[in-house]
């Protein structure tokens, strides 16, 4: 289509200059063509010539002074015709050398040579008979008459002959400059038609593509609007399903709680065994409930934070303290390798809290037994604060890898023996993401993974700063 | 062939054919205050004496410069108090044109009766030729002004 389109325009210009150029050619040719008409000299010299006749008979019939006298006048004046003639064809042949007349219209030349040629002919006849009136001006000697009116008579008829050819030749000349430049005026229209069209064809095609491209961006913004709709009912729907699951189960492991610790009652070793089983389902539902509670609320944008500067040796050691009960059970070793002067960050600590120990359950869950996990830090010039989780579980399969932050998946640990909702990873890009932070992970199979996040800090690690400084924070 | 056609021009335009030199050359007629009675008849000499303006022009005529000079339109004019609003000019041939007050006027045009100096001769299209001056406006040259610029002038009419 475009292509079309850029062809047509091409393809016009490329026209239309060419027959610009010619009818410039043409308006020069007609500009600079002789503005005199021969036809009207050759008709002027054959009045002449009449009257020149009529003053000879006058003469012959009566040779006087009066009579001479009248004969001198129309011969000269029968002369300076000839000049006149001969000024209007020398200026045509030198305006059909000068233009590229020639070329075009060759007959118009070749008779135009003619009639020059045959006009300088008369012209010499005239001269002879011009000498002999002289002569007889000059000796009023009435026998050189007769001679006189011969040669006239010559002059008379091939002038009369020439006259009519030289209308002839005007007439073709006219005829065919005339067909030439309304011929190119036709092509130039034509052209210039065509210049139009492809105008108008190339307005209507930008505008229907405008209005495609208007249309797609309506649909796409309509859809967008309905998307935003639908997760926003989805998340609604999940916050208060989630409400009204957390009531009953609630009921269920405090009567449960109950059972296994009253000391009036006590059960049976069976009994204890499936309370337990019940307490620990109850805890894991509760659990899910919790977390797809949380990621509904920060899916549909309802959890406040609170910014403000934390150092980051608290938010370490508080994580560190809450998850040390779950790693004695799980028998795995933890390392603090965060040493020295950490430094204040510009974060929300108990949501930095829960994502550490999301991070560091998984990796105590997901190790192997007497495993460790190591806990590491280091400092992203020029603003970025990062910890490292690392353990010496399994690794993830590469494959997997892509799937790792997306909502219930567990990779295959589906049907393990590890307890697991699947959305935790899942929140904790959502928070960081909250937080101006980043999350990522680096894992090689057998060897283990290592998790870690990046938190915006103040670059002074002086903790007694009271007033530090974090461009594009409020 | 050539040479001899230019020795019999010398010759002839040598010779006094245009007749006595106290002969009148021109009529003037029309709506003037001089002539409002009778006809005005001036030979070369007394026309002259009017006036004596120069112009040096090509024309389509003469293809190298040429010193034009005669009496001015504007002179005319004054010297015979014209009226009217054209000026009929005739030919020796009888060939006749209208010309325009405004362009004896504003044109620059003169009566030329000499060029080079030198009387014309009726073969060499005297005794009065019209001449605008074509060199000083371009725009002159087209065949409207061509066509009143007569030759062999022997008389003009104010009307």
């Amino acid at each position: 289509m475009t292509v079309i389109l850029i062809l047509i325009t091409v393809g016009a210009s490329v026209f239309s200059g060419y027959w610009y150029v010619q009818l410039r050619h043409d308006t020069e040719t007609l500009r600079s063509a002789p503005k005199d008409d021969p036809t009207w000299g050759i008709l002027q010299l054959n009045a002449e010539a009449l009257k020149f006749a009529d003053a000879l008979h006058a003469v012959t019939i009566d040779n006087t002074a009066k009579t001479r006298k009248r004969l001198s006048l129309r011969l000269d004046i029968f002369y300076s015709r000839f000049d006149i003639i001969s000024e209007v064809f020398v200026r045509y042949e030198q305006w059909l050398s000068a233009t590229r007349t020639v070329d075009i219209y060759p007959m118009v030349a070749v008779s135009q040579h003619k009639l020059t040629r045959d006009f300088l002919g008369i012209r010499d006849r005239f001269i002879d008979m011009d000498r002999d009136v002289q002569i007889f001006l000059s000796t009023t000697d009435a026998e050189g008459l007769k001679g006189i009116r011969h040669q006239l008579d010559q002059v008379i008829s091939s002038s009369s002959e020439l006259a009519s050819r030289v209308n002839q030749a005007t007439n073709q000349k006219e005829f065919n400059i005339r067909e030439n430049v309304l011929d190119h005026l036709y092509e130039f229209q034509w052209t210039l038609l065509l210049i139009i069209l492809g105008f108008i064809f190339f307005s209507a095609a930008s505008l229907v593509l405008y209005m495609n491209a208007w249309r797609a961006e309506q649909r796409s913004r309509q859809a967008a609007i309905e998307l935003k709709t639908a997760s926003e009912a989805k998340s609604n729907f999940l916050s208060s399903m989630s409400h009204e699951l957390r009531t009953p189960l609630n009921a269920i492991l405090g009567f449960a709680q109950l059972l296994e610790y009253d000391p009036k009652e006590p059960l049976s070793d069976r009994q204890t065994s499936s309370v337990e089983s019940i307490l620990r389902g109850g805890h894991h539902l509760l659990e899910l409930i919790n977390q797809v509670l949380e990621l509904s609320k920060i899916e549909a944008g309802k959890i406040s934070l609170n910014f403000g500067w934390v150092p980051a040796r608290s938010v370490i050691d508080e994580s560190l303290h809450l998850i040390e009960s779950q790693a004695l059970e799980n028998e795995i070793e933890i390392l603090d390798h965060t040493t020295g002067n950490l430094p204040v960050l510009w974060t929300d600590s108990t949501r930095l809290t829960q994502v550490l120990i999301n991070l560091l359950s998984n990796a105590i869950k997901y190790n192997v037994r007497g495993g460790k996990v190591t806990l590491t830090c280091q400092e992203i010039p020029p603003y970025m604060f990062r910890i490292k989780v690392i353990d010496t579980g399994q690794g993830i399969p590469a494959k997997k890898q892509e799937d790792l932050f997306k909502p219930f998946e567990r990779l295959g640990r589906e049907a393990g023996n590890i307890e697991g909702t699947g959305i935790g990873l899942t929140i904790t890009r959502q928070i960081i993401d909250l937080l101006n932070g980043q999350v990522g992970f680096e894992s090689e199979l057998g060897k283990g993974s290592t998790f870690w996040v990046d938190i915006p800090m103040n670059s002074q690690t002086n903790e007694d700063d009271d007033t530090p400084t974090f461009p594009g924070q409020p | 062939m050539r040479r001899m056609l230019l020795v019999l021009t010398v010759f002839f335009l040598s010779l006094p054919v245009d007749g006595n030199a106290a002969d009148p050359i021109l009529t003037i007629g029309g709506l003037t205050e001089k002539t409002d009675k009778s006809p005005l008849h001036l030979t070369l000499e007394e026309f002259e004496a009017i006036d004596t303006t120069t112009v040096i022009t090509k024309t389509p005529w003469h293809k190298e410069e040429t010193t034009f000079s005669g009496v001015s339109g504007v002179a005319l004019m004054k010297f015979l108090g014209a009226r009217g609003t054209e000026i009929d000019a005739i030919a020796l041939n009888d060939y006749k044109v209208a010309i325009p007050v405004s362009d004896f006027l504003n044109s620059g045009l003169i009566l030329a009766t000499r060029k080079n100096g030198t009387p014309m001769s009726i073969r060499d299209k005297g005794p009065i030729f019209v001449i605008y001056p074509f060199d000083a406006n371009p725009k002159l040259d087209n065949e409207v002004i061509y066509g009143r610029s007569i030759w062999q002038v022997k008389e003009i009419k104010f009307r």
